[in-house]
């Protein structure tokens, strides 16, 4: 994914350049909703992320090799803002028992929210260790927000195996979060 | 192959056997369990379970993360040993609020 992909160092850099853009527009975002009586303007994962590349593409020139890598690294990106959070909603919980948890899952008590994603973010470690590429898809699909054939584009794969890494992930999810 | 808690070790072998399964047309695909398993009805019955749960949803994965778990980012959701609501209708304008918390300023 990376222009030059064999610096880690690299990825750090444009991962949180991502990372502080994200949270720096959806505070300007959310500043101009309030101003407006907090009508009329919302904040999808998609509008995000797009609006960060506009601004990083053009502020970071040479960092982003196109559009589509910043995609893959705005989706890693996102992973690492959705679980600080609830480390640190999980930090103020404070004891309960973790309510384990299922794929089948909808609609989560809100306590539960932050075990939840802390679960999941442990399983895909795990399995980045055994399927690397599968976690990247869930990244791109499930924390990015990106759709297949965006995913396929970010990380150089076909659509094809965007899908099937999809099924995989699901498959090997199920196995992770088993207690 | 559907031992629960299956060690890792097992994850890239059984991540060879989806593919193996999704390489093959769908109307051939009880063929090949049965040609896998042989004589062993347990594993006939492992394959054709891994197969079911290759074609079902997962409903947690669904819908973007930051709306599945927009209340982690909802001031007026925080974590209460004497409340527990349901995280639902999250979506639409309402995600903006639940982004506040996350944008805040770090030290």
């Amino acid at each position: 994914v990376l222009k030059n992909d064999t610096a880690e160092e690299s990825l750090d850099e444009v991962v949180a350049l991502a990372y502080h853009e994200l949270r720096r527009i959806a505070h300007l975002r959310l500043a101009g909703r309030d101003r407006n009586g907090g009508q009329g303007r919302t904040l999808s994962t998609t509008a995000l992320v797009n609006e960060a590349y506009l601004k990083l593409a053009e502020q970071s020139r040479g960092k982003w090799r196109d559009h589509s890598h910043f995609l893959a690294v705005a989706s890693l990106a996102m992973r690492h803002v959705i679980v600080d959070r609830a480390r640190e909603r999980a930090a103020v919980k404070r004891g309960g028992a973790q309510r384990r948890i299922t794929l089948d899952d909808v609609d989560l008590a809100v306590d539960d929210q932050p075990d939840v994603v802390l679960q999941i973010d442990d399983a895909l470690d795990r399995i980045a260790a055994v399927e690397p590429r599968v976690v990247k898809v869930v990244e791109c699909r499930f924390f990015g927000g990106l759709s297949e054939k965006e995913t396929a584009d970010a990380l150089g794969l076909t659509h094809r195996t965007v899908q099937r890494d999809w099924v995989k992930a699901r498959v090997l999810l199920r196995r992770a979060l088993e207690p | 192959v559907t031992e629960s808690s299956s060690p890792p070790e097992d994850w890239r072998s059984l991540a060879a056997l989806v593919d193996t399964l999704l390489d093959t047309a769908p109307e051939r695909r009880a063929d090949l369990i049965a040609e896998m398993s042989g004589d062993d009805p347990r594993r006939r019955a492992d394959l054709e379970d891994l197969l079911a749960e290759c074609e079902r949803d997962a409903p947690l994965l669904s819908r973007p993360a930051a709306e599945a778990f927009c209340a982690l980012f909802d001031d007026d959701a925080a974590p209460s040993p004497t409340r527990s609501r349901i995280g639902i209708g999250c979506s639409g304008s309402s995600v903006a609020a639940e982004w506040r918390q996350c944008i805040s300023p770090r030290t």
